[in-house]
Order: structure tokens, then sequence, then C-alpha cells
């Protein structure tokens, strides 16, 4: 029952996500590529929930459909584009789209060769002592990965100071 | 403490010092006045003297610590050295240049600073982690300098290139890393390697994984096929930071190269140096005769970086120590001279109506400005490889390489590349020389730019006339 | 039954699409919401490779990329502003001022 709830589950969430990021790359309304953007990350946390990692999940919705969306839109009102921006010389588009094709089609036929494509079912995440994915999840970070997170707050540090410095008339 | 803490804060120290320097720059911004912005950039010359000083080069040990994720050797001082180099020249040179385009500003020399701590990361991590969180600290620096002349709206264009290629680049590098993680199971270089040994190194999972990871370093150093924002990325950004941005991340990506190749892919490096070889060549060879076409003399010089690039993934593919001293010894040399060319390339201002950098506002300069010529051309010779310069030694160190590792074809290739470049390199002597003035030109070198080009011109003058002490130095610290 | 297969053929697509959105659209701020879905591929396929091999490794790396993501959409979306300042445009075929 489980099995087929899951089944269920990925496929819906799966077609949702493509669907709705087939719709942002092709919307001529800036406004409209964000809000199928919301649903596609939408999709993608449901996808994380799936795949044991709850936490993600969680931070997936926070963080990209609550801070980077919400940018995005701001931005987006704020300049209200006159452009429609949407493809110009077809020669490009269509050196795009080739280009693009055959990466898909390497990526699907690399895949299918692969020997890793072989394996059983996904098992899941070991968690003997019954943890919890976020506990797990911060023992690791905060013992293990504490050196990248530290660069991580620098990097976002300097992103702050550009974005504001840039940004800011004067 | 326990050896364990002890290892750990040695193996970061020098990071963590910077870290704490920038944090310093960054309040010290808030207290200068508006004037007196570049006080902020000498401070930040004056902190990076205190750490080298600090993290003074330990020859023959390595630092391993926080579970084999940060490597401090004489590796990584190497390169911080470079970094610190070409981070005190741009400040010195960079002064008079924001001036002029009203943007003096702290901010600059912080984003600067803290990129160089994402450099020191790059090239010291043991881990893809640690790696790319570095990576990111210092390619948002680079999106923010290129774009940082604000009013400007080829800079702001240049801002906008960069970071639309760079991160999509990231992107593809990241897709990649995700398979090889899948292979290897580990983010962790040792782990990677260990894994490869024991036959991850056959599943195409992994070698898929690789190419995409390697074409993402390629758009990093702007190798060819990947090369095509690097032209009007290094023409649109302000003088100065263009002038960083041919040095410092390009020295810190091949140093990271270097150290994934030699740790995490030895079991395959047989695999990978033919593919370096084929990058290497087109690379060196479509710079070369993409610059030979060129009027603008930054546009000419953003091309001749790529030539560069193609030079020093000429030492990766032989493979062995003299190719990394090599490539290290090459970085170095770039930083002097390029950077001394940047910054004689940012006073010159043409009364005219053609833009400041078209080779025509260079016509008879020798005789209006005898001193700027004369520095232009050390730099042009040198960058020409032309002996006894420094250049040369480079050039030469890294072809030596190359036929110890028994790989001729290249070597030839290379040394009709040094050929090749010789030629647009001269145009602009022979514009600076030979040539009648046809605009009222400006080429007052101001004090601190001056002393920028000084510095450089005598390191490129010592390099080549004393080539054994250096290359000796950088043989005892790379062992 | 879901194996890693099904995962890594969702995030192959997604990404295909988020490639194709950057190569082929002219609008920046269009360009940039596809690479954040390219993104997104990454970290579904870093999500599955970490269920597969039981390890918590990938899923602390999606942390990272997430803080990447924000960073740069922050710095990204600084510099649209100035260059819509400057040109009053966002088309990308717009911003050629430099040829040679």
């Amino acid at each position: 029952m489980n099995a087929i709830l899951a089944n269920i589950g990925f496929w819906v969430l799966g077609i949702t996500a493509v669907v709705s990021a087939l719709f942002l790359v092709t919307r001529e309304n800036p406004v409209h590529s964000a809000l199928w953007m919301l649903l596609t990350f939408f999709c993608v946390a449901g996808i994380f929930v799936q795949l044991d990692a709850e936490f993600i999940a969680a931070i997936q919705v926070m963080v990209y459909a609550g801070a980077i969306l919400v940018l995005y839109m701001f931005v987006v009102m704020l300049l209200n584009p006159k452009s429609k921006g949407f493809i110009k010389m077809p020669f490009k588009v269509i050196l795009g789209g080739i280009v693009s094709f055959i990466v898909f089609l390497q990526i699907i036929m690399t895949l299918m060769g692969a020997d890793i494509i072989k394996t059983t079912k996904l098992t899941g995440i070991n968690d003997p002592n019954q943890l919890g994915n976020v506990k797990l999840f911060c023992i690791d970070l905060f013992t293990k990965y504490i050196v990248p997170f530290e660069i991580v707050s620098i990097m976002l540090l300097v992103a702050m100071i550009g974005a504001i410095v840039i940004a800011k008339k004067d | 403490m326990t050896p364990q803490a002890i290892m750990n804060l040695l193996s970061i120290y020098p990071e963590v010092i910077m870290t704490m320097f920038g944090l310093i720059l960054v309040v010290l911004d808030v207290m200068t006045k508006n004037e007196k912005k570049s006080m902020v950039g000498y401070f930040g010359i004056a902190f990076l003297v205190i750490t080298v000083l600090i993290a003074w080069p330990p020859v023959g040990k390595k630092f391993l610590g926080f579970g084999n994720m940060v490597m401090w050797d004489s590796y990584s001082f190497v390169f911080f050295f470079i970094f610190a180099i070409a981070y005190s020249l741009t400040t010195l040179g960079s002064v008079s240049y924001l001036k002029e385009n009203g943007i003096l500003k702290g901010e600059f020399y912080t984003i600067m600073f803290f990129s160089v701590v994402g450099m020191m990361f790059m090239v010291s991590a043991y881990d893809l982690t640690v790696f790319y969180a570095g990576m990111e600290t210092m390619a948002i620096s680079m999106y923010i300098l290129a774009g940082f002349n604000k009013k400007c709206a080829r800079s702001s264009e240049a801002g906008i290139k960069y970071f639309i290629i760079g991160a999509f680049s990231s992107g593809i590098f990241l897709y990649g890393l995700t398979f090889v993680y899948g292979a290897t199971g580990s983010m962790n270089y040792l782990e990677i390697a260990a894994a490869l040994k024991g036959g991850a190194a056959s599943t195409t999972t992994f070698k898929f994984g690789l190419v995409l990871m390697l074409a993402g370093f390629a758009f990093k150093i702007s190798a060819v096929p990947f090369h095509m924002w690097a032209p009007d990325v290094y023409q649109g950004a302000p003088t100065p930071s263009a002038g960083f941005m041919t040095v410092a991340p390009k020295a810190a990506a091949m140093g990271a190269l270097i150290r994934f190749c030699w740790i995490a892919l030895e079991p395959v490096g047989n695999m990978l140096a033919l593919f370096f070889g084929i990058l290497a060549v087109i690379t060196m060879t479509y710079g070369n005769l993409v610059a030979l076409a060129q009027n603008n003399v930054k546009r000419m010089l953003a091309y001749s970086a790529i030539a560069h690039a193609g030079f020093m993934l000429m030492g990766l593919v032989s493979m062995n120590p003299e190719g990394y001293q090599s490539v290290a010894l090459y970085a170095i040399i770039y930083a002097f001279m390029n950077i001394g060319a940047f910054t004689l390339l940012g006073v010159v201002k043409n009364k005219g109506m053609i833009d400041d950098e078209r080779l025509e506002s260079f016509a008879g300069l020798s005789k209006t400005n005898p001193m700027y010529a004369l520095g232009m051309l050390i730099f042009m010779f040198s960058l020409a490889g032309i002996p006894p310069l420094a250049g040369f030694i480079g050039k030469f160190q890294v072809i030596m390489a190359t036929m110890k590792a028994e790989l001729y074809w290249l070597a030839i290739i290379g040394g009709l590349n040094s050929a090749l470049a010789c030629y647009y390199y001269m145009r602009v002597t022979i514009y600076m020389y030979f040539k009648e003035p046809e605009y009222e030109v400006d080429a007052t070198v101001s004090r601190s730019a001056f002393i920028t080009s000084f510095i450089g011109a005598v390191m490129v003058i010592l390099i080549g006339f004393f080539p054994t002490f250096f290359v000796n130095l950088v043989k005892t610290l790379l062992v | 039954m879901l194996t890693l297969a099904h995962y890594l053929v969702l995030s192959c697509i997604i990404f295909a699409i988020g490639m194709a959105g950057v190569l082929v659209r002219r609008n920046l701020i269009v360009m940039f919401m596809s690479l954040e879905l390219m993104l997104n591929a990454v970290n579904i396929n870093l999500a599955a490779f970490s269920n597969y091999l039981q390890s918590m490794t990938g899923q602390i790396y999606i942390v990272f990329v997430m803080a990447v993501a924000a960073a740069e959409a922050a710095v990204g979306l600084a510099l649209i502003i100035t260059m819509f300042r400057n040109k009053q445009t966002i088309n990308a075929d717009e911003i050629n001022t430099m040829r040679g």
C-alpha cells in the first residue's frame, strides 16, 4: 500500500514539476514565469520528502519559495520591463534548443547505460538510533562540515555587501 | 588541547586570520572619510603582509585538519602569496583610476580581500564542499568587481555576462559533481581516490560526472571552447578589477585543479593528460590567433589572458612535479607583468573621440611620455616571452616540464604559439615608438600607479636576469 | 517500485529544461530563473544519491547549494537593476556593446 502511494506521489509531483518547469521557460510575462517557478519549487520539496530529506524540504520551501521568489517578484515589479524579451533571433533559438536537446539525450543515454541504474529500490537513510532527519543532519553539519559552513557565511557577507554597493543609488 | 585540535587549528589559521582582518576592513571602511577610502586598501595590504609573515611557508610539513578537509602546506602558501601579490599590486594601481571614475569605495577593497579568502580555501581544499564554498565566494566577489562601475553601461554589462556564464558553468560543474559523488560515495579527495582505486573509475557514472566537472573548471579558467565570456568581461570591467580577474581567479582555479587532479584523480591521471593537452593546444592557439586581430589593447590583453591560460594548462598536462612547479612560477610572473600592464593601461586617457584603450591612443607615446612607454615596453616584451625578461622564464619552465614528460608535440606547439604571440605585443610597442601621435593623449602616471608598475617592472627584470634563484625557491617550496 | 533511476531521470529532465531556458530565453530575469531550475535539478540529484548511498553528505551539500543560490540571486538581481538603470532594458540581445 505504501509503495503504491509513494509511486503515485512520485509521478504526480514529477510530472507537475516538469510541466511547470516547461511553462516557466516558455511564458512571456516574467510574473507568470515566477509563479510557475513557485509550483516547481513546491513539487521539488515534495520529492525531497520522498527521499528522506524532510529538513531540506522545509528549507526549500522557506528559502526558495519564501525568499528567492519574493526577491524575483520584487525586481520584476520594480523594473516593469517593457520588452517582451522572448526570442528575437530564430537561429539562436534553434541552436540553443538543439544543444540542450543533445545534452539531454546524452544524459539519458549515459544514465541508461550506467551501472548505477541497475540497482534495486532505494533503502533510505540509515538511522539506527531513531534520531530523526533534523538531528542526523545537524550532527553532520556542525561537526564534519563546520568549515564549509563557515565559508558559506563569509560568502553571504560578501554577497550582502556587494548587492548593497551595486544596487544603492548614490 | 588534544593534538587533533591543534592540527585542526594549524590547518586553517591563515584563513582565520585573513577573515578577521577582512572583518576589520569592513569596520575601517565605515570609519574612514569618503575621500580617504584608499586607506582601506592600504590597510588591506598591511594585513596581507602580516598574514604572509605569520603564515610563513611550512616547508615539508603538511597540516591536514577537520577530518581531512583543509590542508595547509607550502603549496597553499605559494598560491596565497600569488593572491597577496595580485591584491597588493591591484590596490596600489587602482586608487587613481577609481578616483577618476568616481567609484573609490572601501567596498572595492573589502570584497577583493574576501575573494582572497575564498581563493585560499579553494587551493587548500581537500574536500569538494570546501572547494565549492570557496569557489563561490571567489566567483560572487568577481561578479561584483566586474560590475562595480555602476554608472558605466559596459561595466554592468560585463558584470551580468560574467554572472550568467559563471552561474551556468557552476550549475554544470555541480551536476557533474553529483555523479562523481554518486559513483565514489564521497566528497573527500582522499576517499574519492580510494574509491577510484577500488574500481569506481571504470563506471560510466563517474566518467560522465568527471567530464561535466572538468567542463565547469574549464569555464573558470576561460579555456576554449568555454572562453566566450572572457574578452567581454575583461574589456567591460573597470581596468584594475580586470587586471585582478585575469590573474588571481585563474591562479586559484589552476591551483585547485592541480590539487584535485593530483590527489583525487591520481588513479585516473593518464586518462586526463590527453584531455588537458588538447584543451591547452586549442586554448592557446585560439587566444593568440584572435588577439592578432584586435585594435583595442584591453581586449587584446583579454585574448592574451586566454592564451596564457592555455600555457598554464600545458604545465598541468605533464603530470610531474616540474609541471606544477612551473605553473606556480608562471602564475607569479604573470601576476607581476599582467597587473603592471593593466595598471599602465588604466592611466591612458584619450582626449579625442575614440576609446581610451584603442591602439591609436598609444601612437607616439615614447616622445610625449618616455617613462610610460618604457614601462609598457617592458611588460609587453615580458608578456611576449622575449628573453631575458621574466615571461620567457615562465614559458621556458613550462615547456621544459612538457619535454620532461616526453610530450614533444605539445612543447613544439607551445613554442610556435609564443612566437605567434610576439606579433601582437610588438604592435603596441611599434605604435608607441615608431608612429606619430594622432590624438592628444594624457598618460600621466600617478604616484601609486607608478609604484605598482615600478614594482612590476623591477620584478619582471629581476626574475628575468636571476632565474635560477626564483626557480629554486619555487622548487624548494613545492617539493 | 521507485528506483534511483526515476529520480535521476526527473532531475535530468529539469536540468535540460533549465539549460534550454538559459540558452533560448533573452529576458535576463527569466534566464536567472532558469539557472535556479538547474540548481534545483542538482539538488534532486544530490538528495537521490544521498538516499542511495545512505549518507548525509549529499543533503548537507544541498544546503550549501541553496545558500549559494540565494547569494547569487541577490547579486544577480542587483546587477540587473544597475543594468536597467543604465540601458533601460533587460533583454540579453541588447547587451552587446562590446564586439571585436
